[in-house]
This record gives C-alpha cells, structure tokens and sequence, in this order.
C-alpha cells in the first residue's frame, strides 16, 4: 500500500515537471454492501458491474481507481463501524454500494460527519432522500417505482381486484404503500394485503388466503427470493392470477428458481440484457464475457454508478487535486452522464430522473413486455 | 370450508417433514442426553448434497464441478450416507471427547459445530439459494380433492416416505439388537457398559441414524419448497426441537406426534390469524413455553427428565490435551491467580491502562470498536451473573438488553420527537434517567419472564428461556405500532451532558468505561456478599443451598433481576452510541455470541467476560485485512466455532477461569487485605 | 435416672409417608427430647434416612403431625424448616463445590443476613459489620469442630473426608439451631475419627443443641445416645435408652436375622 503510494507520487511528480500537467490521481473507492449472507446476490452483482466500469476507466488511462470493499453482513452495526473506518481512511474518496437502505440509513450521520460523499445503488426507501448532502444514488427510489407499477397494472394492463404481498421491512412496505395508493387512484382494488417475513419459505397458508379473495393480479412487493417461491405455491394451489413484482425480483435467479411458476409474472428494472442498444451493447458483450452470465440490473447501477463517478472525478480535477468535497461538488453539477441505464443527472435531494422498463418473464428469460405504458 | 381443508392439508405435509426432523432429533438426545443444535445444519447438508448428487454440475468454492445427475432416490440415498457419516465425524471429534463433561459443555459445543457447519456450508455452495433439482413425479398435475383442496404429487410422497421411515425406526428400536442396546444406553450409560453395550459405537450409531433421518428431512423440505439455502436449517432445528419437546424428549412416537401437532397449529394459527403469516413463528414458541410450563416431559415423555446435573455450568479441567497445552495454561493460571490475589490494586491498574489507551489512540476507528468490546464486555458480565454465578442457563438474555435499547429509542424518538415535538437536546438528562429506569424495567421483565422456568432444570430451562426470547423478538418484529417492526428506530441522540455532545467516539469510549466500572462495581459487590455466595450454593447444589436456609426460588429470581438490570442498563447505552436499533440487533445469534463470550473468558468470574469480548471483537476486525476472509466473510464464524470447540475439549473452564472470585466481602476478614472494590481486569488492545 | 424431662423439642405423632403403593414409614411415633442425643437406628431400607427428610422438609408426609418446638411443621418446605431451626448433614457429605471452606460454612447462616441489594452495592456500615460478625463467628466454629483457620481459604472439596464432614457439621451449626440432624455422620471413618465425631456431638449437645442422629455403628450409638428409636420396615420396633433398646431380642433379631 505505502509503496504504490510512493510510486504514484513519485509519478505524479514527475508528471507535474512536465509541459502537460496532468495530474495522476488514485480513486479510492470504499465498496460496502451485503456480500455474504441471505441477499448477497444484490451486492455482489453491484460489485461485478462496477468492476467493469473500473477496468474500463483504469484502462482509459489518466487516473487509477481501486476498490476497498468491506462486506456489511447485512447488519446496521457493522454498517457504521464500516462506514467509521472509510472516513478514517484518508485514502478512501468515496464510498459506493449499500444493498440495504437501512445499513444506508444507520451509516449517512457518519458520513455526513466526516464529509465522504456516497454514491449507493441499490437502497430505494424514500427516506433516504434528501437525507444528507453527500448522498447520493443512482437507482429510483421505492415511492417512484412503486407507483409506476400501479399506474401500469391499473391503466395499462387494466387489472382490476389485486392483492398485494409483501415482505415486512422498509423496502417491502414502501412499494407495497406506493403501489397500492397508485394501483387505486387508477381504479383498481386491492382486495387484500398481508406481509411476510424476509427469509420465509412456506407460503401455503398465506396462498390459501389470497386464494379465497379470488384476485385477478398478486403484485409481490419483494425480493426474488420469495417471489419465485411464491409464484411457484401459488400455481401449486391453482391460483391463476397475474404476478407482478418489483426491481427486487429482477434477476435471472428468479427463473430457476421458480421456473415454469413464474412464466408470465411482469416486474419492472431499469436495465433489460435483452435490449441491446448501441449503449449498452459493449457493456452486455463485455460482462458476458467476464463473468459468463447476463448482467443483472444492479450490476447495470453499479456500472453506471462508476461511470458517474469517472465522470465527476474528470470534472473535480479540473479545478485541482480530487479531494472528498471536490468529488461531492462535482457530483451535484454532473449531467445526463452516459450510461446503461440511461442518462444520470443528480437532484438536489440526491435522487435522480429515470425511466423503468417492464419485463415480462417469457420462455425462462427476460423479455419486454408487450404492453407498455 | 375448503379454507379450512386446505390448511389442513397444508398442515399435514409440514408436519409429516416437522414429525420426522423431530424423530431424528429425539432420537439423539434419548441415547447422548445431548440438545443437538447443529442438527438444523444436518437437516441443510441433507439439501444441499441430494441437490447437488442430482445436478450435472454444481458450483462448489467459485469453481464448476462435474456432477452425477442422479435421480431423486438415489442421491437422496447418497446425502443420507454422506451426513449420517458426517454425524458420526462431528460425533467423535467435538462430542465424545465431552461425554462426562458438565451440562454446558457439549451445548455449547453443538452450536460452535451448528456455525462452524454453516459457514462451510456457505462457503462452499455459495451465499445465494441453490434450486432443487426438479424430479419427473413433480411435474405431474396436483392432485384435487374435494374440487378445492390441491396437494401435488410430491406432497403425497413425502408424507409417505416420513411415514415410512418413522415406522422403520420405531420397529428398528424395538426389534433389532442395536435397537435394544440403544435403549439400554438411553436408560443407564453406566449399567449399559457394565453389561458389555459397546456404548461408544452405540452412541456412533444413533447419530448415524440420527444424522441420515435429518437429511432425509431436510431433502424432503427441500424438495417441497424447492430450493437449498445455507442457513434453511435454522428454524426447522428449532421447531424439531419444539415438536421433541411436545411430544416428550426420549420419545419417538412423542416426537413424531409433537410433529403433526405443530405442522398443524402452524398452519391453521396462520391461517386464521390477522396477519397470521407474520406471526407463525411466535405460534411454535408460545406453544413451546407454555408447553414446558404446564407439562415439561412433553406428552409422551417421562417427568424424571426434568433434572440437571449439579455444579457449575463449565467447571473442571480438561482431560485432555498435550504436555506443552498444560503446561501453557498452567502458566496463564498462575498469572492470573497471582493478579486475582492482588486484587484492587491489579483492578486499578488495568483501569488506568484503559484509560491510556482511550486517550492516546488516534484512530475513531479504533475507538468504536474498543467501544463495542465495552459494550460486550458488560452484557457478557450481565449474562454472567445468572449463567456463570446462578448456574442458570438462560438463552434469552437477549430479550432484557432489547428491552433497555427499545424503552429509550421509543422515548425519545417515537414519543417525545414524532408525537409531541421535542428536540432531543432539549431532553439530554432523559437518557440518564433512562439507564437506571430501563435497568429495572428490564429486571421487572426478567422477573416475569423467570418465574415460569422456576420449576425447570437444565436444558429444559434453556429452552424455555430460548423461546421467551425468540417471542420479545418476533413481537418486536411484528409490533409495528410500538417499535416500528423491522424498520427500526433511527435518529436515536447521541449522548450529551449539560449541552457538551458526548458523540464523538472518543467520547463514548469514556462514558463506555464509566458505564463499565458502575456495572461491574454493583455486579462485584453483589457477588462478594451472601447474595453471591446464595447464586453459587444454588449453582453447586440447589437442595443442599434449601437444607441452609437459602429461599432458593427466590434467589434464582434475584439472579434474572440482576442480570436483567444489567442488560437494560446497557442496552440504554448501546441505543444512544448506535443511534440505530432494530430488532435483528438482538436475535439469538447474538445470545450465542454473548454466551460464548463469557464461556470463552471464564464462566463465574470478573474478568472472563471482557477477556471474551476483547479476543472476540478483535478479532473480527482484525480478520477482515486477510484477503480470504475479504473473499469469504462467513469463515470468520467458522473459526470461532472451531476455537470455541477446541476450547471445550481442552480448557472447558474458559480462559481466565483461575480468576477466581471470593465469595466474602474485601476487608471483613480478620487482618484481611485493604478494602476495596473487588477486581476487573481488562486487557489494552 | 433424669428427672421428668419438659416438653419434646420435636414430636412425630402417627407419621406416615407412602410413594405410590410403597409405605416407607408407617404410623411413627417419636419424641427427641431437649438437649438430647437421640440415635435413630434400623437395618437397611427400615426408612430412616426418609424420617429425616421428611423432618427436613425434602418429602411431604402422607398422614400425621410432626410438632416442632410446639408448633405444627408438617407439609413445610425445606428452606422455611431451616429458618425454624432445623439443621442438617447428609448421608453423602454435600458442601458446596467451587466455594473455599469459609464460603461453605457461610452458607449456612444465609438467614441470618437482611442487607439489601442497595445496602450491599453502596456498602453499608451495617452490611459489612453482619458480615464481619458472621466471618467471625465461621472461624469460631472452624475451632469449635477441631478445624484450624488455615483450611479457611481451601476449595472444600479438597478437604480429606473427616475433614470436609466437620466442615458440614459447622455449616450446619452457624445458624444456631435447635436441632441438629445427623445422617450417618460416622460413614466412612476409621475409630479414631469416629471417636473424634462422637466427642464432637457431644460438644454440641453440651451447647444446648439437640441431635438426632442415624447411624449403623452400634458401640457408638451405645455410648453416645441417650435415647434411641429403632425402625424396621418403616415401624417404630422399638423406644427407649440404649441399654434397653439393644437388649431387646426383637431389635437383635431384626439386625441379625434372627431370634436368639
């Protein structure tokens, strides 16, 4: 470590003698998220795309990026001493990642404390939002998403009696509310609702429930995890309405896990491997490549999150030598910075416009669905 | 009505898979006496290799390994040999060195064996669900009854292979020889061996059996719910464990009985409870608890169960180990007695040192973490209190700690910010009034919580107290309304004192130390008086403690009054210096880490459980800069596990153990030493 | 001869205690008279190891009084005898592993200490004079059973066995009881130590203490008890001083099998 510091100096200076004065930085980037445990499909695909959008910056040429990356277990506690020893590290510029917003959320006072700006991009709970002026992300959050998903399956595919599950913790119960309030505004109605625990495994008795509402649609407002198992119960009781779910069942998982169950089931993603746009085409190919397997829609976040910040470190070293505040100005004056999700900008509260997509699982993989709004 | 029948139906599959976990469970503990707490891994290993024997290829440690591709029979056959062999493995390395060793021992050494198996497992297989290998009957149309009760095909057989192999047991135990001479082992280890029962290669055999009828469990609930997952065993362990209980532990048909009545109850409480999904696990445990209060020997089991051993939880050296292992902690001891005897003055030293080193390290880092081990430090000391001094195993410490974090966030944040408006700096001093307030709370819960495990003894007061734990955190979970469910309660303040914010880790490592001092102050004195020498005479010998005069129901009250106190006390703190609280804070895992934090240091002394804490903590961090650890975070619990087990087979006692504590009062002993606070050593980092 | 004594210490009238269909004691009469040394003898299984823990409170009696000191006592719990004045040893000696002799023998005079949790967390002056005083008094009766302080500080299971029996005989007396139960104390021991219990009984009795004591020893018990009540099969066979009682041909034959 001591001795790649000495080196870059060393480089640095050497650059700095001469005529073109451009500065060598090295980024260093505190990875956090659950990397181990129940859900470390989600940090662990984050990590993968921003992998790819380091290699392609390193290879760009002009500064290094590394990644430090700690694995949160997904618990509050080791969130913050995580997130206590990324602002000790004087070498850590900027911390990305978060599966969980409330790791996220225990983590933000500390980071507002030590001033390290954050670019997560997998927490959607609203309250995260304007929580703090060095945070950031780049995925939409829950209130969005949700009532995009109830506008659609209430106008566009005009469901009319549904019933919503969820899974009990801030996310679940976030789209879940956002869902349903938009689902009725547009003239459905959600005939039930009942919540689950994250992890659990036996759906049947609450199947046999919803089975006696008669719905026409089950919007599952959870991970895919539970989705494909729902779906999956479901279709084993001979329940035969349309599933929708979320960002969080966006996942090729989801399709072995709940195979011929989840055939038709419409979620919603900001990223689809099967639309190949010339943006993404090098990105898809790349991946495929790597890791021998379609991207996911948060190693597609994690991707463009890197990208954004490549983008910011160009802008802040305009002004002189990338420090955590230059980065974190930098990061707020960014606009529509390419990437495969679309185009990021920041707003003021540290979200940012974007577009979802509508997949419907056909034949085992992800397609668009053929309604869209 | 076909509400009704379909629950029903659903029911009968969960209990048929429940009936036969709790037939291999029982089947262990009748012959060893041994709560198996790792069985819920066997029960996982059972999925994971039937899964993996049928996929053409399966993804072990990152790389692709070629596989059998199997059908369902024949690598259901293979995970059966495999994790009955596995049994037998774990049997002989981590049990049967601990066969005549006390209570606490092979305890908790089944659930350094349960993490220790669950990390490989997660290792190996990976971190994310594996799905179960589709078999050709389970593509087959669901079988309807009565046009509204749909049960596949594969329910069908499962629930007859359960049925099949508990009635191949149970002829198995009653016919066979083996079968005989297991009984006989289960009756009288003594007398089996006096008689020529090779018990050791009995014992293997039971937990053969054992082990193979957990894995046809886990491949059964595998197969029916489609999918392998690390840490799948966890609740089916404990709810074999509860269906055991319910049926009588030692008893087969009991076990098997108590199995469908808890599929049963499952299904028809969550289904006809608002919200019953949520709340189905909190059914298992109430009917646990209350199961053991009014009928501990369960329906079919026999009352004389109902008994422990006598002495301390972990006392006595080990029996094995090398010269130079010996002679190494034979120095450790001798250190530590001569520290213990100069008592105060070593107490005042190491406090000092403390001190030092919360004044000169730059790090914040650091500083947290050293925080934390405080923090640990004093909740292992609470827990020591009933499980080392009281000789109480109680698992549901936890529960107390939870209340203390959960009585100040809800003050100050739900109540006093959100409800009526007011900034928490306006209301700095509540927080200190809250750390005695919660503290007798807590005790006043404890109370309650310990008077029904009054008439209990040994495992059965562990389990009992398992459950009350698990109830408080599915409550917490489940009660939105007053602790925000598993959203938790952010925002909490930091601590402040007459406006001067006391936030900084720095900070907060001090108010930790004062906090610390205070506890283990009251925690001292109350030891070295009658009080203590009560908790210990309880602890040795509860009837000869009786024949002496002791009100021993009461004591033990005393104990869990204590230790709760303690517990909220501490938990008020922890709720401020995390700022963040939520329910998975206090789950059982964290009563494990707690418990073998204290048996680690040295069970019934002051300085055990910050010895425990500081190795543990320490460590965790520590590990995190190898970068196979960074690869693959789990293995950190895997070593623990190995240490802890390691720990029971050579130095059962703990670590400090020879930090004896004296029972009398300092300076009423005639020309005794100069009185003063008894000792708590705590090492720098 | 005595002179007519004052009421007994302890009466069982018409005692009787059953397991299930098995009768241990039948319909018991006994009296232990103040500052006596009463033995009670029997061969094996005659039920007198279940007298004394039905008088300690470990089992409930079936039917019948038992009047202690005049008051009715039948039916109470253990501790609560204790605390009436009731002291024991048991027949396998049971002092307190982990704890040094001193603690042990504090033990028993659990009752005797009241101070608060307060009081003992903020030390008071009160809590520590109660426990000088006790220490004090646990030395004293170290001495009175022939022990010496140095044993104080050592584990008392590290004790040779004579030893750790003294050390549960002063457990037992710390709390000056009125009644001290004896059960087999003399097990296990070679003449001199037995004739060094013996002198030790009487030492107590000679502090006003009454005994009651079992124990199979016959020279022993000719000597040193005033009274004795004979068991067999749970039925008293027979009452009175030694001389008699071990004349009595029915109490020679139930001891050797036969009639002489």
């Amino acid at each position: 470590m001591t001795m790649t510091r000495i080196a870059a100096a060393m480089v640095g200076i050497g650059l700095l003698a001469s005529p073109t004065m451009v500065r060598a930085e090295e980024i260093t980037i505190g990875f956090t998220a659950a990397l181990s445990g129940d859900f470390a499909a989600f940090g662990l695909n984050m990590r993968k795309g921003l992998d790819l959008a380091v290699e392609a910056l390193n290879k760009k040429g002009g500064n290094t990026y590394k990644i430090d990356a700690v694995d949160d277990r997904g618990e509050a506690r080791e969130g913050v001493l995580i997130a206590q020893r990324f602002c000790s590290d004087k070498n850590v510029d900027v911390v990305m990642g978060y599966s969980f917003s409330s790791i996220a959320l225990a983590a933000v006072p500390v980071f507002n404390e030590c001033k390290l700006p954050v670019l997560a991009s997998a927490v959607t709970s609203p309250a995260l939002s304007n929580v703090s002026p060095y945070f950031r992300r780049n995925v939409l959050t829950d209130a969005v998403q949700g009532a995009m998903m109830g506008d659609y399956a209430a106008k566009t595919l005009g469901l009319k009696q549904i019933y919503v599950l969820n899974q009990q913790d801030d996310y679940g119960i976030g789209v879940a509310k956002a869902f349903s309030e938009a689902a009725e505004k547009d003239g459905a109605k959600i005939v039930g609702s009942e919540s689950y625990l994250l992890g659990s495994k036996d759906f049947r008795t609450l199947l046999t429930k919803v089975r006696a509402a008669k719905p026409d649609a089950i919007f599952i407002g959870g991970f895919y995890t539970e989705a494909a198992k729902i779906a999956e119960q479901a279709r084993a009781l001979g329940i035969k309405a349309q599933f929708l779910s979320t960002d969080g069942a966006l996942n090729v998982e989801l399709m072995k896990l709940g195979r011929s169950a989840v055939e038709g089931m419409i979620v919603y993603g900001m990223f689809d491997p099967a639309v190949a746009t010339p943006a993404t085409e090098s990105f898809l190919t790349t991946y495929k490549a790597t890791f021998k397997e379609d991207p996911s829609a948060w190693a597609a976040l994690g991707y463009d999150a890197g990208m954004a910040l490549g983008a910011a470190v160009e802008l802040a070293a305009k002004d002189g030598p990338v420090t955590r505040e230059s980065l974190n100005t930098a990061f707020g004056k960014l606009k529509d910075v390419p990437g495969v999700t679309g185009p990021t900008t920041f707003d003021a509260s540290g979200d940012r416009a974007g577009a979802l997509y509508f997949l419907e699982v056909k034949d085992g993989k992800f397609g668009l669905a053929p309604k869209q709004p | 009505m076909d509400y009704l029948g379909q629950l029903l139906a659903n029911g009968l599959v969960l209990g048929a898979i429940y009936a036969l976990a709790a037939v291999a469970f029982t089947l262990v503990y009748g012959v060893v006496r041994l709560v198996n707490f790792a069985f819920g891994e066997l029960f996982m290993l059972g999925a994971f290799l039937t899964a993996s024997l049928m996929l053409p290829e399966v993804r072990l440690l990152g790389m692709i390994v070629p596989m059998p591709g199997f059908s369902l029979p024949v690598a259901a056959l293979g995970a059966i040999v495999l994790t009955g062999a596995l049994g037998v493995l774990v049997d002989r390395i981590a049990y049967r060195p601990l066969r005549n060793a006390p209570r606490l021992a092979p305890l908790i050494t089944s659930i350094a064996v349960s993490v220790v198996l669950q990390s490989l497992a997660q290792t190996i297989w990976g971190a994310e669900e594996l799905r179960f290998p589709e078999f050709h009957l389970a593509t087959l149309p669901p079988v309807v009854l009565f046009d509204s009760i749909y049960l596949s095909v594969m329910d069908l057989v499962v629930m007859a292979t359960a049925l099949a192999a508990m009635l191949g047991l149970s002829a198995f135990i009653a016919r066979s020889s083996l079968g005989r001479a297991m009984r006989a082992s289960a009756e009288d280890q003594m007398a089996a061996t006096l008689v020529g029962i090779p018990v050791n290669r009995v014992v293997a055999a039971a937990f053969a059996i054992g082990s193979g009828f957990a894995a046809l469990a886990g491949l059964l609930y595998a197969q029916t719910y489609g999918f392998a997952h690390s840490n799948m065993g966890f609740l089916p362990g404990l709810k074999a464990l509860t269906a055991a209980v319910l049926g009588g532990i030692g008893s087969i048909p009991g076990a098997a009985l108590g199995g469908l009545i808890l599929g049963l109850v499952e299904a028809l409480g969550a289904g006809y409870l608002p919200n019953g999904t949520a709340w189905k696990d909190a059914i298992s445990f109430v009917l646990l608890v209350g199961l053991l209060y009014l009928r501990p020997q369960g329906l079919l089991g026999k009352p004389e169960l109902n008994s422990a051993g006598r002495g301390s939880l972990l006392g006595g050296a080990s029996e094995f180990g090398a010269a130079w292992l010996r002679a190494g902690f034979a120095k450790v001891d001798g250190l530590l007695a001569k520290s213990a005897a100069a008592g105060p003055r070593a107490a005042l030293v190491l406090l000092a040192l403390a001190v030092l080193v919360g004044l000169l390290v730059p790090s914040d880092y650091w500083l947290r973490i050293l925080t934390m081990v405080v923090i640990y430090g004093m909740l292992a000391s609470g827990l020591n209190v009933i499980v080392g001094f009281a000789g109480l195993l109680d698992l549901g410490f936890v529960a107390f700690w939870a209340v203390g974090s959960y009585l100040t966030s809800i003050l100050f944040v739900l109540v006093l910010k959100d409800q009526f408006g007011v900034a928490p700096a306006d209301i700095w001093w509540l927080l200190y009034l809250n750390l005695p307030l919660a503290g007798l709370l807590a005790a006043g819960f404890a109370v309650i919580l310990g008077t029904p495990t009054l008439r209990l003894r040994g495992d059965y007061l562990a389990i009992m107290t398992l459950g009350f734990g698990e109830i408080v955190r599915v409550v917490a979970i489940n009660w939105m309304d007053l602790t925000n469910g598993p959203m938790g309660i952010r925002g909490i303040p930091a601590p402040n004192l007459f406006g001067i914010a006391l936030g900084s880790p720095r900070a907060q490592f001090f108010f930790a130390l004062a906090l610390a001092v205070l506890v283990v102050f009251a925690i001292a004195r109350l030891v070295r008086s009658y009080v203590g020498r009560a908790w210990v005479a309880i602890r040795e010998d509860e009837e000869a403690a009786e024949a002496m005069g002791v009100p021993t129901a009461r004591y033990k009250l005393y104990a869990y009054a204590a230790s709760g106190f303690v517990g909220g006390f501490v938990g008020v703190f922890y709720a401020h210096s995390q700022q963040y609280i939520s329910p998975l804070n206090f789950s059982l895992f964290e009563n494990i880490l707690l418990l073998m934090l204290v048996v680690l240091g040295g069970l019934g002394t002051f300085v055990g459980p910050f010895v425990g804490a500081l190795i543990w903590i320490v460590f965790l961090q520590l590990a995190l800069d190898l970068p196979f650890v960074q690869a693959y975070p789990e293995t950190r619990f895997a070593l623990l596990g190995v240490v802890l087990i390691v720990l029971m087979v050579f130095r059962p006692q703990g670590l400090a153990a020879s930090a004896r504590v004296a029972l009398t009062m300092p300076g009423a002993r005639p020309g005794a030493l100069p009185g003063a606070r008894a000792g708590r050593a705590k090492e720098a980092a | 001869m005595r002179a007519p004594s004052p009421a007994p210490l302890l009466e069982a009238r018409t005692l009787t205690v059953r397991f299930g269909g098995l009768e241990a004691v039948g319909g018991l009469d006994m009296a232990i008279a103040r500052d006596a040394i009463h033995g009670l003898i029997g061969p094996n299984g005659a039920g007198k190891t279940t007298v004394l823990n039905v008088l300690t409170g470990f089992i409930r009696p079936t039917q019948g009084q038992l009047v202690f000191d005049g008051e009715e006592i039948g039916g109470l719990g253990v501790n609560r005898l204790a605390r009436r004045g009731l002291a024991r040893t048991f027949q396998n000696i049971r002092l307190f592993g982990a704890m040094t002799v001193l603690e042990s023998v504090l033990v028993g005079a659990h009752q005797r200490f009241s101070a608060n949790a307060l009081s003992l967390v903020f030390s008071s002056r009160s809590a520590r004079e109660a426990e000088r005083a006790m220490i004090a008094r646990a030395y004293e009766l170290l001495d009175f059973v022939g022990l010496g302080a140095e044993v104080a500080d050592r584990i008392a299971t590290t004790l040779s066995y004579g030893h750790q029996r003294r050390v549960e005989i002063a457990r037992a007396l710390i709390a000056s009881p009125k009644l001290l139960l004896l059960d087999e104390p003399l097990a296990g021991m070679n003449a001199v130590e037995k004739a060094e219990i013996a002198d030790l009984v009487r030492h107590v009795r000679a502090q006003g203490i009454a005994v009651l004591l079992i124990e199979h020893d016959m020279q022993v018990v000719r000597s040193l008890c005033d009274h004795l009540t004979v068991l067999e099969y749970g039925r008293k066979l027979a009452d009175g001083p030694p001389e008699e009682v071990l004349a009595d041909p029915a109490v020679q034959a139930a001891y050797l099998g036969r009639a002489r």
